[in-house]
């Protein structure tokens, strides 16, 4: 059989090896080798420490600096999810991420090829997954496509941040400075809606051009961007990190730092509850009021209209677990785990599934953790 | 171990250690994604990407790790996902293959292969090529062990029922 398999003809197998030398020869000519120190951080940081350690232990104030060295970073030891890939070589679900990484937007396909788009910060998706909106230099918006051309681009002279579609690409609300702005999708008539928290991304009504950002003041408030008018305001909330619309429109989460708000689509109070830790990140499943919840290093889902919770976490991280996406199918959850520096895939149902990739930094050449900035849909 | 060097090598800067391990490996890697995607210029970007990915993660390789192993999971993974994507848009992919009946003895094994699903390809593939175990294809797959050697048997079956 092996002989067979090896006899088979191929046909421009010694060009392809020719070509492919060339473009492999280039990419290393290309790299930034990593110096000696820096390959073997881990190994001469944990050297360090048990040096570090070992002497400290000898004397009694050494001691007392071990103990609280530990009561500060916990006694566990973060091991990551085991047998995570070491590449990102697809991913489980159809369609695209885009990953915020130092270096800029990437582009991850489902056959975890990836693309950096260029120095974007902020980036998001548009509703289909045509275009990406991101911040340029702090200060300049930009549109690109997915293969990173620019479409347009508004250079301002406030810090620019977080900018997100509407339902439909035809608007983009964005914060410049502490304003809340709103520009037209292709980039014309650019106009200030109010005061923002800069701090908290705003999130569009989908169905319509009514957005929901955090106030000055500490509440968040939804406005018809079109009219200008205010159409509801919900009461101050203690450390607001997120505001986030279900895909019907009928339901707004408000995230605290410790406790979760839902309110209906004209303002009422539909249920609140606290989250026992401190909440970061939250996102509700496609088509569907259950939404997803990070508070600390737990992954929970909950039920907006009930706000009733799974009994147990879908996922466990410690210390902290970072951003959360959902694949458009509503089968996959994406979540970031920074100490175990991998990206997870957890499989939400009856049989849940987990995957994980590790050493992601290195993959999208960042020294720090990347964000996840979403998952889209495939363009067909 | 001369790939150990090789690694060592090519982490310091090395293009000719590059290119020996480059040298060593390129051609399986690149039959391997041949047989399973049946598609030449695809074999290629599936063998290129995978040494890209090498040439990425170079750095960080563990050099106690071997390196074909590595190499292997990147472009079979990708061969695989290629071959059912391929499928789903009922693209001909038997179209520059000949047909079984008038082809010459020894050239019956690639339409053969091609008449199987993508993954019983690639587990022939991985055992009869590059000649990992069922445990290794295992892991080299992320799938059980079981799955790993029925998809042996049943592809094995159809093989021999297409070349008899």
């Amino acid at each position: 059989m092996k002989r067979e398999l090896q006899r088979i003809e191929i046909p421009g197998e010694y060009d392809a090896r020719r070509r492919t030398w060339e473009v492999v020869r280039k990419a290393y000519a290309e790299r930034e080798p990593v110096s000696w120190p820096r390959r073997h951080a881990r190994e001469l940081a944990l050297a360090a420490a048990v040096v570090a350690l070992v002497a400290a232990a000898v004397t009694p104030p050494g001691r007392s600096v071990v103990n609280s060295i530990r009561d500060a970073v916990g006694r566990e030891k973060v091991a990551g999810v085991r047998n995570a890939q070491p590449e990102l070589l697809r991913l489980p679900a159809p369609g695209r991420l885009l990953v915020q990484s130092r270096r800029g937007a990437w582009i991850v396909q489902q056959d975890g090829s990836r693309r950096l788009l260029g120095p974007y910060r902020d980036a998001t998706w548009s509703p289909h997954g045509r275009f990406i909106v991101g911040v340029l230099r702090g200060r300049e918006l930009v549109t690109v496509d997915p293969q990173g051309n620019v479409r347009w681009e508004k250079p301002r002279k406030q810090r620019l941040a977080f900018p997100r579609w509407s339902y439909e690409g035809f608007r983009i609300a964005y914060l410049a400075g502490s304003t809340l702005r709103v520009i037209v999708g292709n980039g014309t008539r650019d106009r200030g809606l109010g005061p923002a928290d800069p701090s908290v991304p705003p999130a569009w009504r989908p169905g319509t051009h009514n957005v929901a950002y955090l106030g000055t003041g500490g509440s968040v408030r939804v406005v018809d961007a079109d009219a200008g008018r205010l159409l509801w305001r919900a009461p101050r909330l203690d450390g607001v990190r997120a505001v986030t619309w279900s895909d019907d429109g009928k339901r707004l989460l408000v995230l605290g730092q410790e406790s979760v708000r839902g309110y209906g689509a004209s303002g009422r109070l539909i249920g609140k509850t606290p989250t026992l830790g401190r909440s970061t990140a939250a996102a509700f499943a496609p088509a569907s009021h259950r939404f997803a919840l990070i508070v600390e290093g737990s992954l929970v889902l909950i039920d907006l209209d009930t706000m009733r919770g799974s009994r147990r976490p879908l996922f466990t991280g410690r210390p902290a677990l970072r951003d959360v996406a959902w694949s458009p199918d509503g089968r996959w959850l994406l979540i970031g785990w920074p100490a175990a520096d991998q990206l997870v895939f957890v499989r939400v149902g009856a049989t849940p599934k987990l995957s994980a990739v590790s050493d992601v930094s290195r993959q999208f050449h960042s020294h720090s953790f990347p964000g996840i900035g979403g998952w889209t849909v495939s363009i067909a | 171990m001369p790939e150990r060097a090789w690694i060592r090598g090519a982490q310091r800067g090395s293009v000719s250690d590059l290119e020996a391990l480059f040298r060593e490996h390129w051609s399986r890697a690149y039959r391997a994604a041949y047989l399973i995607v049946h598609d030449s210029a695809a074999a290629e970007d599936i063998a290129q990407e995978a040494f890209l990915a090498a040439v990425r993660a170079l750095d960080r390789f563990d050099r106690r790790r071997p390196f074909g192993p590595w190499l292997h999971r990147i472009a079979v993974n990708r061969a695989i996902d290629w071959a059912r994507a391929a499928k789903l848009r009922a693209e001909a992919e038997q179209h520059d293959v000949p047909a079984p009946e008038r082809a010459e003895p020894d050239e019956r094994m690639l339409p053969a292969l091609a008449a199987l699903d993508p993954d019983h390809r690639a587990v022939i593939v991985l055992r009869y090529l590059l000649e990992y175990t069922p445990g290794e294809i295992a892991e080299l797959l992320d799938l059980p062990r079981g799955t790993v050697n029925s998809r042996l048997r049943r592809g094995l079956d159809k093989l021999k029922e297409r070349l008899e």
